[in-house]
């Protein structure tokens, strides 16, 4: 059989003598002070919001250090950061779904050079999730290739002048994005190596090319072709001084140069070559056993 | 103590076979079960987007029917109770309003649990196949390219590697485990305001409110740390108001990211795990504080 589970101090009982009302509380409410619910919800409220408060502070501290960039704010104008917090809040759990949706509608926009339509889904698929970084290096991509070529061809136009000029805004758009792109996401290969596509095939601009890819194969999970990329840029333009003293870097950055992956025997064969081609006296050469080079 | 157990149990069990036979619960869990199940007939992204998209979407269709399903089954709860005069007759035997408020708390938190369980069931087959279908065509792509065998070899179980890494790794788990900790989290909001409304339509509307709010608690705490003089005093104290009663939905940011690919460890899972059941205790110990003061 199951014990009573009446509470005896919340029985409503009227008392039976009338007259002594006034000294019988016949609600809790009107009881002494420690019996009162209020105390009871206060001492509630003190000690577990204080464990709630304090695990929502440590768990956003393991969050930022575990590199949640969707904890931080896109933008630090209050105005910009409320915008985005708001339209997070109202798409709650949610955000990756219209995420990829924005994305998707993107391509369409792209398929039917709505440019405007791309431009805006871009921004929102960014704002949404900005530590996706296929957004910010495609988007970058879509803008300063598919939007400036399209401006350059630009029929509706007949200056060329502005066509040109037109073409430069969106190459520069692009760029602007994958940078942005990069601040949120420091250590993503992938938009590093977008932006060293750009610099080289839009900008002409073979040392800034060169540099981004020798930072997209410093990153963490980088792959090792990466870390030739930058030599061969130099050297396929020209720049065989700047060539050469990349790969003396990398050569250095090394101590062992037997790895296959990296195929060194095949850098070593363009060092050699840069040196002869730029008269590199003996002294000056670099000095290797060539029989533990793979 | 046992008996207490027992009591809460028994009320549990009611509530979660009356849930299960009401109509509108099965129809949202079918529609739920079928939008899950359709997403394997997405737009051909690179198979990164495909797995991505199929994560956020799942986990999205799992976020929304299992909020309907927690909204409507909590918030009905003590009004029908009322309506239907059912809680008189429970609360006539020896059951505490307490135990009544548990018991029927844990019955809502069971067919959770179960609608959670049978979306992520479709869900896991549904990655499956399209994991395989991937797969097929990757093997099929690599097969034309104009390589040796042993490169084809090697770039073959790279790419299946990779693809693995995204579709067979515990943070689908985590993430499953995630959604369901927010699912509670809003049954126990819902649970609170009931204790206190008259209307049903009143608590799902402010617990759907409060759950929307709750991705702003972490702005709302940002503000009242504020050193500076920006925001003024009233501003300060009302986001205290809602940083210390609001849960941090914020916090479950982490099923992005893990569909995104970020590492979230387990220790970080069983932390967020540890914070819903301090909320859910705070808001049902109020819950149950509210409960037994109301006059039915």
């Amino acid at each position: 059989m199951l014990p009573p589970a009446h509470d005896q101090f919340a029985e409503n009982e009227l008392p039976e003598d009338p007259s002594s009302a006034d000294r019988v509380w016949i609600s809790r409410w009107d009881g002494p002070w420690y019996m009162r619910p209020s105390l009871r919800l206060a001492l509630i409220l003190a000690v577990l919001v204080s464990i709630k408060l304090l695990a929502e502070v440590a768990l956003e501290a393991s969050q930022r250090s575990a590199g949640f960039k969707t904890l931080t704010p896109i933008s630090i104008s209050l105005q910009d950061r409320l915008s985005q917090n708001m339209m997070i809040s109202l798409l709650a759990g949610l955000r990756g779904v219209v995420a990829d949706f924005c994305w998707r509608d993107a391509t369409d926009a792209w398929m039917e050079e709505d440019w405007a339509r791309l431009r805006t889904d871009l921004n929102l698929a960014t704002t949404l999730q900005p530590n996706s970084d296929t957004f910010w290096g495609m988007g970058g991509w879509q803008m300063a290739y598919n939007i400036a070529t399209s401006k350059r061809n630009d029929h509706k136009e007949p200056n060329k002048a502005l066509r040109l000029a037109n073409e430069r805004k969106w190459i520069d758009e692009g760029q602007r994005m994958m940078e942005r792109g990069l601040v949120i996401n420091p250590n993503s290969v992938y938009i590093m190596v977008q932006l060293a596509q750009l610099k080289m095939e839009k900008n002409k601009d073979p040392i800034g090319c060169a540099e981004a890819y020798e930072k997209a194969s410093l990153m963490p999970g980088a792959a090792e072709y990466l870390t030739r990329l930058p030599g061969y840029s130099l050297m396929h333009s020209g720049k065989d001084k700047e060539a050469l003293v990349y790969w003396r870097r990398l050569w250095a950055r090394f101590p062992r140069h037997d790895e296959p992956l990296y195929q060194w025997r095949r850098i070593l064969r363009d060092i050699k070559r840069l040196e002869d081609k730029l008269s590199v006296p003996q002294y000056e050469r670099l000095q290797v056993d060539e029989t533990k080079v793979r | 103590m046992i008996g207490f157990f027992l009591r809460i149990f028994a009320i549990a069990r009611i509530t979660l076979l009356e849930a299960m036979r009401q109509k509108v619960l099965n129809i949202l869990v079918l529609f739920a079960v079928i939008a899950v199940s359709i997403s394997v007939f997405q737009a051909q992204f690179s198979f990164e987007e495909q797995i991505k998209s199929l994560k956020d979407y799942s986990f999205g269709v799992m976020t929304v029917f299992g909020l309907f399903i927690a909204l409507i089954s909590t918030s009905y709860i003590i009004p029908s109770e009322l309506e239907n005069r059912t809680i008189y007759t429970i609360l006539a035997k020896p059951v505490r309003r307490t135990e009544f408020l548990l018991g029927k708390y844990l019955g809502v938190v069971s067919l959770l649990a179960l609608v959670t369980a049978l979306m992520s069931v479709v869900f896991l087959i549904t990655l499956f196949v399209q994991e395989q279908m991937i797969i097929a065509d990757t093997t099929t792509q690599i097969s034309k390219q104009q390589i040796s065998q042993v490169d084809k070899d090697q770039l073959l179980d790279r790419a299946i590697k990779d693809i693995y890494s995204r579709t067979r790794t515990t943070q689908v788990y985590q993430s499953i485990l995630l959604v369901y900790a927010r699912l509670c989290i809003v049954a126990s909001i819902a649970m609170l305001i009931s204790t206190i409304a008259s209307s049903a339509i009143f608590t799902v509307c402010t617990t759907f409110l409060i759950y929307v709010i709750g991705h702003m608690e972490g702005y709302a705490r940002e503000v009242i740390m504020d050193p500076t003089e920006r925001y003024g005093s009233f501003f300060k104290a009302s986001q205290g108001v809602v940083s210390t009663l609001i849960p941090d939905m914020r916090q479950f940011v982490a099923i992005d990211e893990m569909s995104i690919g970020t590492e979230v460890s387990w220790v970080m899972t069983i932390g967020m795990l540890c914070y819903t059941v301090v909320y859910v205790v705070l808001a049902i110990t109020m819950a149950a504080t509210l409960f037994s003061e109301r006059e039915l």
